[in-house]
């Protein structure tokens, strides 16, 4: 039985056929099982993902993931890739936090060690990385410097102390994307970039100190440093006001394009241009300087957490170190080659919500993780699991070496708010064990574990499909939101 | 939400829906800013004291106008850290604007709005005046 033009091709396989309707240009894809497809269903997800397939130079197929949700133009968990030669670059595609990431620290401490120092910790973090809305960090960077963050991304960071050269090396492009121009960028994206280095932002950005609790890939674990009953610290944060405002800019003046030329859009934030048109080039400037921000922006809040670490547990943990796993930009446009219909071919790759999951072998991968593929991290929702995984070949050559995000929303903001307490949450996540700072309880309600998908039935859809397999799980214990 | 404001909140399952009406241009925008307002749920600080902006806007149509209405205050909520209580427009058409906008400032929120978005976006105009769907990123 089809659901919205979508029928099962493979157990966890879901495709609509370019016929279903008269603009698309490709067939789209969606990775499921049935309940994800269901969930899908109720809202304008599957429209969306359909509405993707109508762009110029499309290939292969529309793809979204299991955390699919609804988005704005595309959906969350979309993945699309365009020809460079004759394609179209789409600011919508990568949305308004551009190279919106997680970064996931791994340590030597026991949680039995940490428990004692546990809460002071916690406070010390909340206090050094300032954490909300329009939040200023203590950086307070002049034209020049901003120019370094921009252009050089976490490079900036390892050039003043705040990085170290394995830091760069465990982040996917080296923390750092190639042909990113200041120029390219407003006045007003630029002031809003001065003083938001070291901020975690608010929303659904998160730092999380968690526990490892399942290896499933002893090997694969052992050479990521992971290890059963030891902690490690998750961030989730992006290119905040600064990418925020290039994504405005970008959506504004290729609106002007599309009137143009004329172009009927399903959707007007859909809005694009071609890759290697004026406008396209623009934007691809500017998005990857606000890549680079973001990359900066985890490394110094990396370089802050840190700096709790020694200060709550100097002279009470002996090695109180964090080893950069990895980091992973969710939300970009990527130029890649990968092979489509036998050909090797240059494309741009929009991930919305969804994460790059190259395989094996892949010469953009860390020599150390080469031979075992590219770490996929997965954050649950708060107050649930978080994964680790590793890209397949599998992916290379269906997904153009992509996985998911997250697990997805599953609630509205609006019935999140209704259904949830923000003080009865914390609470209940208390009692869990799992202790929560936050300046909003509202916001804290709005990303209750309830709004989300079942992150373990996410990932298993990604594991079982073969995109990425999983290698191990971690359970939060403390939890700063923004 | 007070009742017949001229904007209420609608659904949506990642970010946030606001609907508005207005028997005019003017009416329109200002209820578009006002619900904006409401959804930034705006605490003002202990030293909050008043302000005003001045905002001057062109669009080529009126979706385009309210986006970048509603980014324009957005911008002003983060950045200057104003928070948008009152809208005096002066003059409103399909293609600009001109309007103060009185807050307070500064203030602390519950809530990021990281930009007002074009997905699905059309102004309707009937015998009662404009509506609209507006999807706004979180």
């Amino acid at each position: 039985m089809a659901i919205q033009g979508f029928t099962k091709i493979a157990p966890f396989l879901y495709e609509a056929p370019r016929s279903l309707r008269s603009d698309m240009r490709v067939p789209a894809r969606l990775y499921a099982d049935d309940e994800i497809i269901q969930q899908a269903a109720s809202d304008h997800s599957l429209i969306q993902l359909i509405n993707t397939t109508t762009l110029p130079g499309i290939v292969g197929y529309a793809l979204a993931m299991p955390d699919i949700h609804e988005g704005y133009g595309f959906p969350i968990g979309g993945v699309v890739a365009t020809s460079w030669e004759d394609g179209v670059i789409s600011p919508g595609g990568v949305g308004y936090d551009i190279n919106c990431g997680v970064r996931l620290l791994t340590s030597h401490i026991s949680t039995s060690e940490l428990r004692p120092h546990l809460d002071a910790l916690l406070r010390l973090m909340y206090q050094a990385i300032p954490s909300g809305v329009g939040e200023k960090g203590s950086l307070h960077l002049k034209a020049t410097e901003l120019k370094v963050v921009l252009e050089k991304g976490a490079e900036w960071a390892l050039n003043l102390g705040y990085a170290s050269s394995d830091d760069l090396a465990h982040t996917e492009d080296s923390g750092r994307l190639a042909g990113a121009d200041m120029s390219a960028l407003s006045p007003r994206a630029l002031e809003r970039g001065r003083e938001q280095v070291g901020t975690l932002g608010s929303g659904n950005h998160f730092l999380e100190i968690d526990e490892v609790t399942e290896i499933y890939d002893t090997a694969a674990a052992r050479a990521l440093d992971l290890v059963v009953g030891n902690i490690c610290v998750w961030v989730h944060s992006g290119s905040r006001g600064l990418g925020h405002q290039v994504c405005t800019d970008a959506v504004n003046g290729m609106q002007q394009y599309i009137a143009s030329k004329g172009i009927k859009l399903p959707d007007r934030e859909l809005a694009y241009a071609p890759c290697t048109s004026a406008e396209g080039r623009q934007y691809l400037a500017a998005m990857n300087c606000a890549a680079n921000y973001a990359w900066a922006n985890r490394q110094m809040m990396t370089h802050l957490v840190r700096q709790c670490f020694t200060q709550a547990l100097a002279g009470k943990i002996s090695n109180h170190s964090l080893k950069v796993l990895y980091d992973v930009c969710h939300n970009i446009a990527k130029v890649e080659k990968h092979i489509v219909n036998g050909k090797l071919m240059k494309l741009c790759v929009h991930r919305k919500g969804a994460t790059r999951a190259f395989g094996p072998g892949q010469p953009q991968l860390p020599e150390d993780y080469r031979p075992l593929g590219q770490p996929v991290l997965i954050p649950g929702s708060m107050g649930t699991e978080s994964y680790v995984l590793l890209g397949t070949q599998l992916a290379m050559e269906q997904t153009f070496g992509s996985a998911c995000h997250g697990a997805g929303r599953l609630l509205s903001r609006t019935e999140a708010r209704r259904t949830v307490r923000g003080e009865q949450l914390r609470s209940q996540l208390e009692q869990a064990d799992i202790n929560v700072l936050t300046g909003s309880l509202s916001g804290l309600a709005e990303e209750a574990p309830q709004a989300y998908k079942d992150v373990n039935r996410v990932v298993d859809v990604v594991h079982q499909a073969g995109l990425a397999r999983r290698v191990a799980r971690t359970r939060p214990l403390a939890v700063i939101k923004g | 939400m007070p009742p017949d404001c001229g904007y209420r909140e609608i659904p949506h399952t990642a970010d946030l829906g606001l609907e508005v009406r207005g028997a005019s241009q003017v009416e329109f925008l200002t209820f578009a800013a006002a619900g904006l307002s409401h959804l930034l749920c705006c605490e003002p600080a202990a030293d909050a004291m008043l302000c005003e902006h001045a905002i001057h806007l062109q669009s080529p149509d009126l979706e385009t106008l309210l986006v970048a209405w509603l980014n324009e205050l957005i911008y002003l909520c983060e950045e200057h850290h104003v928070c948008p209580e009152r809208f005096d427009i002066h003059a409103a058409s399909d293609t600009e604007l001109r309007a103060v906008v009185h807050g307070i400032c500064p203030w602390r929120t519950h809530r990021v709005i990281k930009a007002a978005t074009f997905h699905n976006l059309v102004v309707s105009r009937g015998v009662k005046g404009y509506q609209a769907q507006i999807t706004l990123d979180v």
